[in-house]
Formats: structure tokens, C-alpha cells, sequence
């Protein structure tokens, strides 16, 4: 298991304090919470994006705590809610960016992409300007480029909000399958129910944890 | 400190460098208090005021005009272009046509009257702009419910956008506190305005510690206007939608909005034979037309040159911090001073006097660049630099790869743009230079003697070279973006 302990920010009348939250070292942990409940703060600081107050820790089964490190030296995939593709570049290249910020060996880096690109379907796509692929082609895009640079934790930020209704179900799935193969702990943001319910029924273990006023008021194992 | 923080500090001790050279050389700053300095500084005031408020006034009519036009012109967005015209050309053509034109605008009178013409289109712009983002639903709405023109104007209009009317004011009024070139063309032997006034002090009398005294007073003033202008008029954008309703819209605003434009080409155009017989009477001005031109195109080259690299430098920079709110609230300092400052700090003559020119000019836009083009432009980056340093990417990966494919062409477009003004510049120049080294310096002289039909010739030269340049720029721009663009592609393929 991994510990975060002492995670606090205060903005004036609102607050973010959370003394301390397990997280699992396999699946996916959830941190789930209606607008407002002080999500997208945890998450910030998690990248190592936002001032935190002092004594916090994110230490990791291995020993590792990874709020000693910068954020590049964290070494985290993200997905964010708006993904954030590199425009001028192709799909194949954001992809590679990444495995090239990592300093991946190249071997390794093409078996993965590979890899990724067949899990998924990214084969159609892959010499596109980002600017010119539509939503799903930009998510799977965009949690490809996090996958590939071996990231020690994966965090997904509201990541199928951007999607319209009908794809969202076709794209979770799509997540899962990826998690399952790639076995890589995930920290999930999310206010959508259905987001959680859609791991369920996985391999991997899934564990709730509901935000609310900055605070974590529930943990729960979610079980399909 | 890593590399991004030594050229963060460069680019600020380089934007600091003419009050650091003023200070070291004057031994001593005295704040000359007297009622010559005091009537100066009303004037400067007295005219910033009036020519904003002349401005503003005749700018929201026009305004009005365009909000008609936005639905009855087929290319309006070049009909926009052309009424915002006198604001982006180098002043010198507007300062040359209103002259020819109206020949009483001289003295503080004529520094009003040029002053506010010059503003018109872009307040003119700017309301139209103001009213479509923020008070669009308002106006269907109050043309639903059967509201007058007039009285939604008054009561709807001005008390939504007030705040940002009054941001307006402030913006115009200190672009005319500030300006150096219309007063040093057109107001005669007695300083009319602060600027002028350093001018003399240093050029004729030499009173360097009341020059830099003055500077500093004219800084602070500067400064806090700009204190004025930080982080306001930011409120809610509603929607940005065609004005639908009649309400906002008035046919003969047309025709102030485009009067300042129409006023300059037509200045322009006027007397261009007369002026070629001018200048056949001056054969020695003839044959120093190339050597001026060449003057101007390296003064330009590298003034775009400058202010290219200044912001790339910014955007490898990434300023966040002190630098952030420090190029966020500097007010760059006036012509004048950053001329003597490069004089001070630089005597040789010869070639380098344009280099000089060049780094003046830059240092005088850069920061308005910056403020009202480049911070948002690497705004806009934010969220994609975010992800590539979560992701581990060194800062020269995320320059390289992630933001100088992107802000090459704006970067291009904005240093094109600096050239084009920096062809045009004649009051920085003649700070800098002791003879007209560019077309626009000897333009201006030929304005001086009243030879305006050869000024006309001269002026018809330098904006076929600025736009040369300005072009050059572009296509630059674009050709590296599209060169880098390939090469990143044939190395995600590889």
C-alpha cells in the first residue's frame, strides 16, 4: 500500500485537509466528490502542481515519497479533463514525446507503443495532427502518451467528461482493458457515478473514497 | 539557478538597463520643482485628458457605426483593419498626413488633435468588441421589451461597460501622458510636453540630473497608471454573438470610425508628383536615398531581430513569479530616455548607431508586446506545459518541441510588426543618431522644413520596405513552424 498523509491547503474559507489516505498499490483508487468538494486541488497537488502546506507525505510501498521530488522526478502519467494534446504535433508524436521526456530506452519504447497502439486502435489515427482527430481519437491519445513513459502512478482527471454520452461507456471500457494489461496503480478523479461502476466489474481492485468540503468522509471497496 | 532563471534575469536587467545607465551617470537627481516643470506637467496632463476624452467620445460613436456594419459589410474584417489603420501604422504617416492636411495643427493644439484622430479607430474597435462579448443578450433582450436606442444606451450601455470605459480612458490617456513622437514633431521650439521637455534638458542644456529628475516623475506618473490599468475590465463575457437588434446600431458612426483611415490614405496620396519635382530640386537628398534606405531596413531588420528573440527568450523563460508581475506591471520607460541611456552606455559611432537604434526600439515595445500579446500566448500553452513537465520533460525539451513550434509565427508576426514601426521611427532614432540615418528621420526633417510633398515620396518608400519586411517576417515565421513541424514528425515516424 501507498500512504498519503497530511495533505492540507487552505484557501481562506475553504479547506483541503486530509490527514491521511490509502492508496492502492494495484487497480484503481477513486477520489470522488460533487463541484466544489475540492478534487481538482487534490489532484494538483498530487502532480506536485500546488503549494501544499507543510508535513506532507506521499510515500510509496517501495519506500519512496514522492512529495520529496519535483514534479518530473515523480515520474506520474496524467490525463487531464481538457487532455491537453500538443496540437502541432501528430498522435504518434505526442505519444513518443513523452517516452522521449522519460529517456526510455528506444527498444522498449516501440514494443510499448506497440502495445498501446493495439490495445487502443490508435493504428488509423496514429500520423494525424492532434488538432484534426476527434474526441475518442484524442482521449485514447492522450492515455497512451500518459501510459508510455512507465509511469509509477496513473492520474486520470475527470478523463471522459469531454466525451459526449454515447462514446463515454465505449471509452471507459476502453480504459479498463488498458489497466488491466498494464497493471500501473491509478488515481481516478471523478464526479460521475458512473465512471466507478464501470470498473467494477474488472480484475482489478477498486476502492471509493468520496471528498466532500475538502475532506474525505468515506472510503469503500466497489466490488461488481 | 537553472538556466531558465539566468535568462529570466537577463531579459529583466536588459529591460532595466536605461534607468540603471541614467542613475550611474548622473551624479546626482534633482527634482526640478519649478513653474516651468509644473506647467509642463499640466499641459502634458491637459492634453492626455482631452485628446482621451475627444477620443473616447468620438470613438464609441464609431463604434456605434461599426456595430452596423458588422451585419451589413461583406469583409468586415478588413473593414476593421483599415479603421484601426492609423493606430498600427508608424505614427510618422499619420503625423505627415494630418500636417498636409491641416496645416494649423501645430503646438499643443495640433498635439490634441493628432492625439485624439489617432485613437479614434481603436476606441472605435474596442466598444464594438466590448459591446458584443458583454452586453449582446442585454440588447436583444431591451429590443424585445421595446426599449429606445437612446435610452438603452444611457441606461443599459454605459453603466454595464462603464468599467471598462473608464479602463479605455486610462489606456488612451496614458499612451498620450507618454508619447514622445507627436509632440517632438509638432510642438515647436517650446516644450509642450514631459517628454519634450527631458528631451531638451539633455540635448540643448545638458542638465542631466533634472532630465533624469523628471524622468523619474514622469515614470512614477507612467506607473501608476498603469497600476490603474492592472487586472481590471476582466468581467464576465457573456457571449460573443452579431448585435441582432437596431438598438446598438448607427449608420453615420460609420463614417467617424473611418475618418482617421480615410484621412491618412488620403494624406497620403495627395501630392506624390509635386513631390517628386521637390526632390528633383534636392539632388543631394536623391543621392542619399539608398544609403537611408539601407539604414532603414537594418534598423528595421533588427528591431524585429531584437524583439523576436526577446520573446522567445520569454517563452523558454515561462515567467511565473516576480518576473511575471514585474513584465505584467513595468511600464517601459519613454523614447528619450532609453535613446540617451543607449548613448550613455554605448558612444561608438558608425554601423553600430543602427544596431543601437534597433535595440532602443525594442526595449521601448517589448513590454507592451509582452502585456497585451505574448502573456497570452503563452497562457494559452499553459495547460500543455503542465502535462509535458508532469510527464518529465527537461525545459529545453518543452521549448523545442512544445512551445517553438507554437509561438514561432506569432513571434515572427510580432517582430514583423516591430520592424514595420521600427521603419517608421524617427523620435528614438533622433535621440540616438546625431544625423538622419533611415528614411523616416529625413522624412521628418522635410516635414520640418515644410517639404511635405517629398516627405509624401520618402513616406511611400519606407511603407513599401516596412511591409517588405514586415512580410519577410512572415513568411520566416512560417517556413521555420512548418520546417520544425516536418522534422517532428519525421522523428515521431523514426
Amino acid at each position: 500500500m501507498s500512504w498519503i498523509r497530511n495533505l492540507r491547503r487552505s484557501f481562506g474559507d475553504f479547506a483541503v485537509d486530509i490527514p491521511s489516505w490509502e492508496i492502492l498499490d494495484q487497480g484503481v483508487t477513486a477520489l470522488w466528490g460533487v463541484s466544489g468538494s475540492g478534487k481538482t486541488t487534490v489532484f494538483r497537488i498530487l502532480l506536485g502542481l500546488e503549494r501544499v502546506d507543510s508535513g506532507f507525505s506521499w510515500t510509496l510501498s517501495d519506500g519512496v515519497d514522492l512529495a520529496q521530488l519535483s514534479t518530473p522526478e515523480r515520474r506520474l502519467g496524467v490525463v487531464f479533463q481538457t487532455l491537453e494534446l500538443f496540437p502541432h504535433m501528430t498522435a504518434e508524436g505526442n505519444i513518443r514525446f513523452a517516452a522521449e521526456a522519460r529517456r526510455r530506452p528506444h527498444d522498449e519504447t516501440e514494443k510499448h507503443l506497440l502495445k498501446l497502439v493495439g490495445i487502443l486502435g490508435l493504428e488509423s489515427c496514429l500520423k494525424r495532427k492532434a488538432a484534426l482527430l476527434s474526441g475518442g481519437e484524442k482521449q485514447r491519445v492522450a492515455l497512451a502518451r500518459a501510459l508510455i513513459g512507465k509511469p509509477r502512478v496513473l492520474l486520470l482527471d475527470e478523463p471522459f467528461s469531454a466525451l459526449d454520452a454515447s462514446r463515454r461507456s465505449e471509452a471507459r471500457n476502453l480504459v479498463a482493458e488498458v489497466l488491466e494489461q498494464e497493471k500501473i496503480p491509478v488515481i481516478l478523479v471523478t464526479h460521475d457515478r458512473e465512471d466507478l461502476t464501470a470498473f467494477a466489474a474488472r480484475s482489478f481492485p477498486v476502492k471509493v473514497s468520496e471528498i466532500a468540503a475538502g475532506r474525505i468522509i468515506r472510503d469503500s471497496a466497489l466490488s461488481g | 539557478m537553472n538556466a531558465r532563471r539566468i535568462v529570466g534575469f537577463l531579459i529583466f536587467v536588459f529591460l532595466i538597463f536605461p534607468f540603471v545607465a541614467l542613475f550611474l551617470h548622473a551624479n546626482a537627481v534633482r527634482f526640478p520643482l519649478d513653474n516651468e516643470t509644473m506647467r509642463v506637467f499640466g499641459s502634458t496632463a491637459l492634453q492626455a485628458l482631452i485628446s482621451a476624452c475627444a477620443a473616447l467620445s468620438m470613438g464609441i460613436l464609431g463604434g456605434l457605426g461599426l456595430l452596423w456594419g458588422t451585419q451589413r459589410l461583406r469583409y468586415f474584417s478588413w473593414f476593421e483593419g483599415l479603421v484601426i489603420l492609423p493606430n498600427a501604422a508608424p505614427v510618422l504617416l499619420f503625423l505627415l498626413a494630418v500636417v498636409k492636411l491641416f496645416p494649423w495643427a501645430r503646438g499643443l493644439s495640433g498635439i490634441v488633435f493628432v492625439h485624439a484622430l489617432l485613437n479614434v479607430g481603436l476606441v472605435a474597435v474596442a466598444f464594438q468588441h466590448l459591446v458584443l462579448q458583454k452586453v449582446s443578450g442585454m440588447a436583444e433582450l431591451a429590443y424585445v421589451e421595446g426599449a429606445s436606442g437612446w435610452r438603452f444606451f444611457w441606461q443599459g450601455v454605459l453603466p454595464a461597460l462603464r468599467a471598462d470605459l473608464v479602463l479605455l480612458f486610462i489606456f488612451i490617456f496614458a499612451l498620450c501622458f507618454a508619447s514622445f513622437a507627436v509632440p517632438l514633431a509638432l510642438g515647436g521650439s517650446r516644450a509642450t510636453t514631459v517628454e519634450v521637455l527631458i528631451y531638451q534638458k539633455i540635448r540643448i542644456s545638458g542638465e542631466w540630473p533634472e532630465a533624469i529628475g523628471l524622468a523619474f516623475m514622469q515614470m512614477l506618473a507612467v506607473l501608476a497608471l498603469a497600476w490603474l490599468l492592472r487586472g481590471r475590465g476582466e468581467s464576465a463575457v457573456m457571449a460573443f454573438r452579431k448585435v441582432t437588434t437596431p438598438l446598438l446600431q448607427w449608420s453615420p458612426g460609420l463614417l467617424i470610425a473611418c475618418f482617421p483611415a480615410c484621412l491618412l490614405i488620403f494624406g497620403l496620396v495627395t501630392g506624390i508628383g509635386s513631390g517628386m519635382a521637390q526632390l528633383r530640386a534636392l539632388p543631394e537628398l536623391v543621392a542619399e536615398i539608398p544609403a537611408l534606405l539601407a539604414g532603414s531596413l537594418l534598423v528595421g531588420v533588427m528591431a524585429g531581430l531584437w524583439v523576436m528573440i526577446l520573446l522567445l527568450a520569454l517563452s523558454y523563460v515561462r515567467p511565473e513569479g516576480w518576473l511575471a508581475r514585474f513584465l505584467s506591471g513595468y511600464a517601459a520607460p519613454s523614447s528619450v530616455l532609453v535613446g540617451f541611456a543607449i548613448l550613455i552606455a554605448w558612444r561608438e559611432p558608425g554601423l553600430a548607431t543602427y544596431f543601437k537604434i534597433a535595440m532602443g526600439l525594442a526595449l521601448v515595445t517589448l513590454p507592451a508586446f509582452y502585456r497585451y500579446q505574448w502573456s497570452a500566448t503563452l497562457t494559452a500553452l499553459k495547460g500543455q506545459i503542465t502535462v509535458a513537465r508532469t510527464l518529465g520533460a527537461s525545459d529545453s525539451l518543452i521549448f523545442s518541441r512544445v512551445m517553438f513550434p507554437q509561438v514561432i509565427g506569432a513571434a515572427s508576426r510580432i517582430g514583423g510588426l516591430a520592424a514595420l514601426w521600427a521603419w517608421g521611427d524617427f523620435a528614438l532614432s533622433s535621440v540616438v543618431a546625431e544625423k538622419s540615418v533611415t528614411l523616416a528621420m529625413t522624412a521628418q526633417g522635410l516635414m520640418g522644413s515644410y517639404r511635405l510633398d517629398a516627405a509624401t515620396v520618402l513616406i511611400w518608400i519606407l511603407i513599401a520596405g516596412g511591409l517588405l519586411t514586415y512580410g519577410a517576417f512572415l513568411t520566416i515565421g512560417l517556413t521555420i513552424g512548418e520546417g520544425v513541424g516536418n522534422v517532428l514528425d519525421s522523428k515521431s515516424e523514426t
